[in-house]
């Protein structure tokens, strides 16, 4: 009855390989970064340090997200945007993790190498 | 199953749009919610794989854009409206060039269906965050669009096989 063929098989084996090399990409880039880059709408609205403990309210025009960074950790507390997907994501921490608040367009990211990568060095 | 009576066609289309509402609302109102964000089952293309192989792409595609339109009317906002017409329209195309391939079956078809939908999502999303960054998420979304695709396509397979002929017929 459901009849699945060969060319089936060989797709969905085709996309779980996708699916792990792409995820052993970016595993392999996430080591623990060292700044929270928050942009909103597009642009970028501040870079702070991971290690040090406090509280970002980011204000556009009627749309508020707060963001906080507590023990190297980074979570999106409170927004005011329908779908509160934001708000349950888990907290990031690993360079290149991040929470996105799609309806507000804000984003933030992790980045910069903690052994002494480049960023670490320039910046 | 091909219906010749255009009129039949039409009313076939028109039930179905309803039906594919319906999902879509259930799904709004009881989200089913795995811990992930941004992954929900799809009901509402149940409708649109069995509407591809029962009546054809034409309609699949009509039918796919009246729901969402209205859906995104309706309920969900013109913000999501965006993002399921994208998903909607890759996924759908996607499923029509694979079918015509003739060489996948209908969980085949459904499976890469799931897996472009969320694809299409994701490219609309990282164009309104202006981000590229986004498609880190997309190995979470590939799987998860695998495996509704899967669910989607065994459940439309079943039906497929198991609708009496004699319902839509003289």
């Amino acid at each position: 009855m459901l009849g699945i063929k060969k060319a089936d098989i060989i797709l969905c084996l085709a996309i779980i390989a996708a699916g792990i090399i792409l995820t052993l990409i970016i595993g392999f880039a996430g080591s623990s970064g060292t700044k929270v880059v928050i942009t909103a709408g597009g642009s970028l609205y501040g870079i702070y340090d991971l290690d040090e403990d406090r509280e970002i309210t980011i204000k556009q025009g009627s749309h508020i997200n707060k963001v906080t960074i507590k023990d190297s950790t980074v979570s999106m507390v409170f927004s005011d945007c329908p779908n509160q997907i934001c708000v349950s994501h888990k907290s990031i921490s690993k360079t290149n993790e991040s929470i996105t608040c799609l309806p507000n367009k804000v984003m933030v990211t992790i980045e910069g190498d903690r052994e002494g990568g480049y960023d670490a060095v320039s910046g | 199953m091909q219906y010749r009576d255009k009129t039949r066609r039409l009313t076939l289309s028109a039930i179905l749009v309803t039906l594919a509402m319906i999902f879509s609302y259930i799904e709004f109102l009881v989200p089913i919610s795995i811990g992930i964000p941004g992954i929900k089952l799809g009901f509402a293309n149940l409708v649109i794989v069995i509407a591809l192989y029962c009546l054809d792409a034409r309609y699949a595609f009509a039918i796919n854009i009246v729901r969402i339109i209205l859906n995104g009317l309706m309920f969900t906002g013109v913000f999501a409206m965006t993002y399921a017409l994208a998903g909607g329209l890759l996924s759908l195309l996607t499923m029509c060039l694979l079918k015509k391939t003739g060489r996948f079956s209908m969980i085949g078809v459904s499976m890469a269906g799931g897996v472009a939908h969320n694809l299409g999502q994701l490219i609309i999303a990282s164009l309104m965050v202006e981000n590229i960054k986004m498609f880190l998420y997309f190995p979470v979304l590939l799987f998860s669009g695998l495996i509704t695709g899967i669910l989607i396509g065994t459940a439309a397979s079943v039906l497929y096989s198991s609708i009496p002929d004699r319902l839509f017929r003289n």
